[in-house]
C-alpha cells in the first residue's frame, strides 16, 4: 500500500519540489547548466538567481493566462514568456552589472532552454492557480539552486582552491589542483554523488512514511 | 460569454497578440535601458584602454596607474589625453588605434609625434568558443609592450576565461614589441622558457593557462597576427626599432 498524497497547498507545492521532486536529483532536468556553470560559485549563484526569477515569473504569467491559452499554441506562448523574462535578466545585468555580464552572458541566454522551466509550465502552471504556481516555481528554483551550489562548492574548492574567488586557508599544506573539477566532466562525478545521496535520503523518507501509514492501517 | 479557445481564428489571434505584447514589452525595456547600456559599454571600453595606455603611476595626474582610476578619472583622462587615430588611411592596412599623449592631446585627429606616451592597438580573432577582442599597447618606438586587455571573450569560465585575470595579462607588460627575427613570433604563449638574450623567445614568452591550451594558442595567434597587421599599417608612421637596436 502506498502513502496517501498530502492535500496540495502552496507550501506543499513548494516543499515537494525542493526535496521530494527535486528537478536535478529526482527528475534529472537542467543537467546541461549544472555541468557548465558550476566550476565557480559566483557564476553559479548568478545563474541560479536568473533561473529562479525566470521560472517564478513565467509560472505566474502562464497560470494567470491558462484559461485563455489555446492548447495548440501553448508551447509557443510558454517559450515566448520564458524568453521575455530571461531577456529581462540579460538587460538588467547589462545595466547594473556590466562587468559580470561580460563573463556569463553566454549562460544567461541558455536559461531559455532550461527544461525545468518549460516542464513546470507544462506540468503545473497550466493547471493550477497563480499562488500555487508561484510557490511551485520558487520550489523548483530553490531545489535547482541548492544542488548547483553544492556541486560548485566542491568544484571550486578542489579545482581552484578557493570559494567565491577567496583562497581557502593553508592551501600549500593540503591542496593540489584537480584539473578535472574545472572542466565540465568533473561535474558528472560530483553530480553523480549528490544524486546518489539525495535519492537515498528521499527514498528512506518515503519508505519511513509508507511504513507509518501501514502501521496506522493495521491498528 | 464562453470563449472557444479551439477556434482557428482565436488560436491565430492569441498567438499573434501574445507575440506582439511580449516582444513589444522587451523592445520597450531595451529602448529604455539603451542609453545606460551604451554608457556602460563605453565606460568599460575606455577603462580597458586607459588601463593599458597609462601603465605607470607617473603616467596619470593622480599618481596611480590607469587600472586603479575611478570612472570619473578614466573619463577625464580619456577625453584630455587620448585620441582615436586612423593610420594607413585609404590603404588595405587601414586601422584605427588609440594614442595616449604625455600632456593634453591636441583636438581633432592630431599628428603622431614625440608627445606620444603609448599606442593601443586593437586585437581580435577566433578563439576556442568564440571571438576574442581587446587591445595591446606599445611604447612610442614600438620596442616594449605596455599591457594587454580583453573586452570580449566567451571562453570557459575558470579555464580559457582566465585570460581576463591580471595574473595572466600582467605577464605581457615589458615584453619586446619589436619585429621578431624571420620565422619568429612577437609573443610566445607557453612552450619552453627562454634562456639567454640570443634566444628568439627571450622577453617574448608568457606562461600559458593550464587546461586551456586551445585558448592560450588562440591568444598567441591573435596577438601575433594583430601586431603584424599593425606593423604593416604603421610603416611610414614611425620607424620601428630593429632587433639590433633593442639589444
Amino acid at each position: 500500500m502506498t502513502a496517501t498524497p498530502a492535500r496540495l497547498t502552496p507550501l506543499t507545492a513548494m516543499n515537494s519540489q525542493i526535496m521530494g521532486e527535486n528537478p536535478i536529483f529526482r527528475q534529472i532536468l537542467g543537467i546541461c547548466s549544472a555541468l557548465a556553470v558550476t566550476n565557480l560559485l559566483f557564476n553559479t549563484v548568478l545563474m541560479c538567481m536568473g533561473l529562479i526569477w525566470a521560472v517564478v515569473m513565467s509560472s505566474i504569467t502562464i497560470s494567470v493566462m491558462r484559461r485563455w491559452i489555446p492548447l495548440r499554441v501553448r508551447m509557443m506562448v510558454q517559450v515566448l514568456t520564458i524568453a521575455a523574462f530571461v531577456i529581462m535578466v540579460d538587460i538588467a545585468m547589462r545595466v547594473w552589472a556590466p562587468t559580470v555580464h561580460v563573463q556569463i552572458a553566454a549562460y544567461v541566454g541558455l536559461i531559455i532552454t532550461n527544461c525545468i522551466i518549460m516542464g513546470r509550465l507544462e506540468a503545473f502552471a497550466m493547471k493550477n492557480r497563480p499562488s500555487f504556481s508561484f510557490m511551485d516555481g520558487l520550489g523548483n528554483g530553490l531545489g535547482y539552486a541548492g544542488v548547483l551550489v553544492a556541486v560548485a562548492l566542491f568544484r571550486e574548492a578542489l579545482g581552484f582552491g578557493s570559494l567565491f574567488g577567496y583562497p581557502l586557508p593553508a592551501l600549500d599544506l593540503w591542496w593540489r589542483q584537480w584539473t578535472i573539477m574545472v572542466v565540465p566532466p568533473g561535474a558528472f562525478f560530483v553530480l553523480g554523488l549528490i544524486v546518489w545521496a539525495g535519492r537515498s535520503y528521499t527514498l528512506s523518507r518515503e519508505q519511513a512514511a509508507a511504513g507509518a501509514v501501514e502501521s496506522q492501517v493495521k491498528k | 460569454m464562453k470563449i472557444d479557445t479551439r477556434h482557428p481564428v482565436y488560436v491565430v489571434a492569441f498567438a499573434a497578440v501574445s507575440a506582439l505584447v511580449l516582444t513589444g514589452l522587451i523592445m520597450a525595456l531595451h529602448a529604455a535601458a539603451q542609453s545606460r547600456i551604451t554608457l556602460n559599454e563605453q565606460a568599460m571600453r575606455q577603462g580597458a584602454i586607459v588601463e593599458i595606455l597609462f601603465v605607470e603611476p607617473g603616467d596619470t595626474p593622480w599618481g596611480k596607474p590607469g587600472g586603479q582610476l575611478d570612472d570619473w578619472q578614466i573619463t577625464q583622462l580619456f577625453e584630455t589625453r587620448v585620441r582615436e587615430v586612423t593610420i594607413a588611411a585609404g590603404t588595405e592596412h587601414e586601422m584605427r588605434i588609440f594614442v595616449a599623449y604625455k600632456q593634453d592631446a591636441p583636438k581633432g585627429q592630431p599628428p603622431i609625434d614625440d608627445g606620444v606616451l603609448r599606442y593601443a592597438v586593437p586585437i581580435g580573432g577566433q578563439a576556442f568558443w568564440g571571438p576574442i577582442r581587446g587591445y595591446i599597447s606599445l611604447s612610442p618606438d614600438f620596442t616594449t609592450i605596455g599591457g594587454i586587455v580583453f573586452t570580449q571573450q566567451s571562453e570557459t569560465p575558470g579555464l580559457g576565461g582566465e585570460i581576463m585575470r591580471p595574473y595572466f595579462r600582467n605577464q605581457f607588460q615589458g615584453l619586446r614589441g619589436t619585429m621578431p627575427p624571420p620565422e619568429g613570433k612577437y609573443v610566445y604563449v607557453g612552450g619552453p622558457s627562454a634562456e639567454g638574450r640570443e634566444n628568439p623567445r627571450a622577453q617574448r614568452r608568457v606562461d600559458a593557462i593550464t587546461g586551456a591550451t586551445a585558448t592560450s594558442n588562440a591568444v598567441e595567434r591573435i596577438v601575433n597576427n594583430s601586431l603584424a597587421a599593425f606593423m604593416e599599417a604603421a610603416q611610414g608612421m614611425i620607424r620601428p626599432a630593429t632587433e639590433e637596436e633593442t639589444k
